[in-house]
């Protein structure tokens, strides 16, 4: 059985996802395998509940979708909208300030 | 997962506040990426069931799943978002629209409803006629 996510995972697939399709397009079965690859499989997103997810991320403007008919089957495609670029740079400068002040914190204890 | 299933699953978001429309496209990506799945287990060597057990694994629950979407209320049917707002929009918009009702019922019987109208005007001329000739009558007796 995969291991689970730990409980302080809040707000990371949503920075996965955008951090992916800002390089490409991609539909939900490529963007789960993705995650699994560049996480070296430290993080597996529940491959069901990515859509909810995407949606989410669609309805607030921050991606867009479209349908593409690819060897006989219909995908849907979804890349970044220019609202969810300002969001991943968001993202990304919160995550980079609290993967530091957590690190400091780790590695030095007692200063406090 | 069988395909019924995501039937079943599409119906159940519906009963929950889900508009129709999005639970069908969810339903209609889950069915997708659970034949990517089992084609991917095919293609590694699995047999047929063993392939669909492992896609179904994959997937997750219908719980799951369910459980992810009620966590988005952005995902719900407006209805269900702002009851209040649809308790009062949505009576104001059905006596609004009731008055459309036998224009739009005209429309797809246009044939049937000029009939009406010629066989109504003609009994109103009738009529007309009938108690111009009365009153007539009646002045010039």
């Amino acid at each position: 059985m995969a291991q689970t996510n730990p409980p302080f995972m809040t707000g990371v697939p949503e920075l996965l996802l955008l951090r992916l399709l800002a390089q490409r397009e991609m539909y939900g079965y490529e963007l789960v395998r993705a995650v699994r690859l560049t996480t070296g499989e430290a993080i597996s997103l529940g491959e069901g509940v990515i859509y909810p997810a995407l949606h989410s991320l669609e309805r607030q403007g921050a991606l867009k979708s479209k349908r593409k008919a690819v060897d006989g089957r219909t995908r849907v495609y979804y890349s970044l909208t220019a609202l969810g670029r300002r969001r991943l740079e968001r993202l990304q400068g919160e995550w980079q300030r609290i993967q530091t002040a957590v690190t400091a914190a780790l590695e030095n204890p007692g200063r406090a | 997962m069988p395909e019924l299933d995501f039937v079943s699953l599409q119906n159940r978001l519906v009963q929950q506040g889900v508009a129709a429309r999005y639970a069908r496209r969810l339903a209609g990506e889950l069915a997708e990426h659970y034949e990517d799945l089992r084609d991917e287990a095919i293609g590694t060597g699995f047999l047929p069931d063993e392939a669909a057990c492992f896609a179904e694994e994959q997937l997750g629950s219908a719980d799951e799943i369910l459980s992810a979407v009620f966590h988005r209320p952005e995902l719900r049917s407006w209805i269900y978002r702002y009851p209040r707002v649809a308790r009062i929009a949505l009576p104001v918009a059905f006596v609004a629209l009731l008055p459309a009702v036998p224009v739009f019922a005209g429309m797809n019987h246009a044939d049937s409803l000029l009939r009406w109208t010629c066989c109504a005007m003609l009994s109103a001329l009738f009529t007309a006629l009938l108690m111009l000739c009365l009153q007539l009558s009646i002045a010039l007796a």
